[in-house]
């Protein structure tokens, strides 16, 4: 069986393949191992000739899937871009691409639609993740103000990895605070506050941000 | 055989590819990878390997030799597919043509870049020629995976070490690359 665009690959396959490049491979077995792993075969026995017939016929796997549909995230809830804001930080959001695009779709039951998103067309959701990574720039660069960290020049001389494990734990605090902060303390409305569409909640906060410097930032 | 006037004394330098061994072959193959060194510098450098002692050769002299040099110039171009060593026969291809298969390829490539690594830090690189034929030779006796076993593959580019001269090496050498100095 021959693959002739990415059309036929899964999300689950698109996942390991991207997984390679993290590998020390040659740029040769770099290709067969994306072959093998879409094709479910093993090219390793090949002899040259046959070799160069396979490496044209599945030139397109060194491309980048299409991103030519257009997404809109004006939908997106302040407890979504919560969510997308850990899966995107928390690893290259490539490798979070199930729950950066069940979280973007809405979806109920994260289990279950992430089990269904594994074996869809990767071309179904890749354009999804790029637009969503686009567009969390603009975000962060439009309120900027609220994602500024004034106190990272002082960590800087901390070991990596304590920064990291610190960075994460207060980003979460962070979160929670600011949950905290529009509920009013009232934890029957922090749900509300979740449910709120997120570009709200941030003109909100830059709004309060504006008005009382002092206040911690994200 | 070309013979040399050296200081007024007529000097012998191995100039065919059955005068040269493989532990020659290997070094002459480092020399032309050098990224520093310009051609005549290299030429001067492999001359060394082969035996030349230090001298004051003029420039024409010099690119006499170079054009003179065959080590390279591979005038038997018929492959030798069959050896045998230490009591074992070992095979390069079956049937008419000679063909690597990709993992062979892969391995090819995985010494290349080591050796490119090694060069660039200044450390001594492998013996890439005996490797090579090591890679492209099986025991007949052995399976596929010991064949492409790390160990059973530095034992044999030794072997091979021992019993081949260049002239063997170099039909292969310039079927792999097409130019011997584009290997490393």
């Amino acid at each position: 069986m021959t693959l002739s665009n990415w059309d036929s690959v899964t999300v689950a396959q698109y996942i390991e393949i991207k997984e390679l490049d993290s590998q020390d491979l040659t740029p040769l077995e770099l290709f067969l191992e994306k072959i093998s792993i879409i094709t479910d075969n093993d090219y390793f026995d090949l002899y040259e000739d046959k070799l160069n017939e396979i490496l044209t016929k599945y030139d397109w796997i060194n491309t980048l899937p299409p991103v030519n549909t257009k997404s809109n995230f004006k939908p997106l809830t302040f407890g979504n871009f919560i969510d997308l804001e850990n899966y995107c930080t928390e690893k290259p959001p490539i490798e979070n691409i199930v729950r950066i695009c069940a979280t973007i779709k809405g979806y109920e039951s994260l289990t279950f639609e992430c089990e269904k998103i594994l074996s869809e067309p990767i071309t179904h959701h890749y354009a999804t993740l790029e637009n969503y990574i686009k567009y969390r720039l603009q975000i962060l660069d439009t309120y900027k103000g609220l994602f500024e960290d004034n106190e990272e020049e002082e960590e800087e001389e901390e070991e990596e990895e304590e920064k990291e494990a610190k960075e994460k734990k207060s980003t979460t605090e962070n979160w929670l605070n600011i949950i905290y902060q529009l509920s009013k303390g009232d934890i029957t409305k922090a749900n509300e506050v979740t449910k709120l569409p997120h570009i709200m909640v941030l003109n909100w906060l830059s709004l309060e941000t504006k008005n009382q410097p002092s206040k911690k930032k994200l | 055989m070309i013979n040399l006037k050296l200081d007024n004394e007529t000097f012998e330098l191995r100039n065919e590819a059955n005068e040269i061994d493989l532990h020659e072959l290997n070094k002459i193959v480092t020399i032309m990878s050098f990224p520093d060194l310009v051609l005549t510098e290299k030429f001067e450098a492999i001359f060394k390997v082969l035996g030349l002692p230090d001298n004051d050769m003029d420039a024409n002299a010099m690119v006499d030799l170079i054009k003179n040099f065959n080590v390279f110039k591979a005038k038997n171009i018929q492959l030798q597919n069959e050896i045998e060593m230490k009591g074992y026969n070992y095979v390069a291809f079956e049937g008419k043509e000679f063909k690597l298969k990709a993992k062979e390829l892969i391995c090819l490539e995985k010494e290349i870049q080591k050796n490119r690594i090694k060069l660039a830090q200044g450390k001594e690189t492998s013996n890439l020629v005996s490797y090579i034929l090591a890679l492209i030779f099986k025991r007949e006796d052995l399976t596929n995976n010991e064949h492409y076993e790390n160990l059973h593959l530095e034992l044999k580019a030794k072997l091979f070490e021992d019993y081949v001269k260049a002239d063997f090496a170099i039909p292969y050498i310039n079927l792999i690359s097409q130019n011997i100095f584009d290997l490393v």
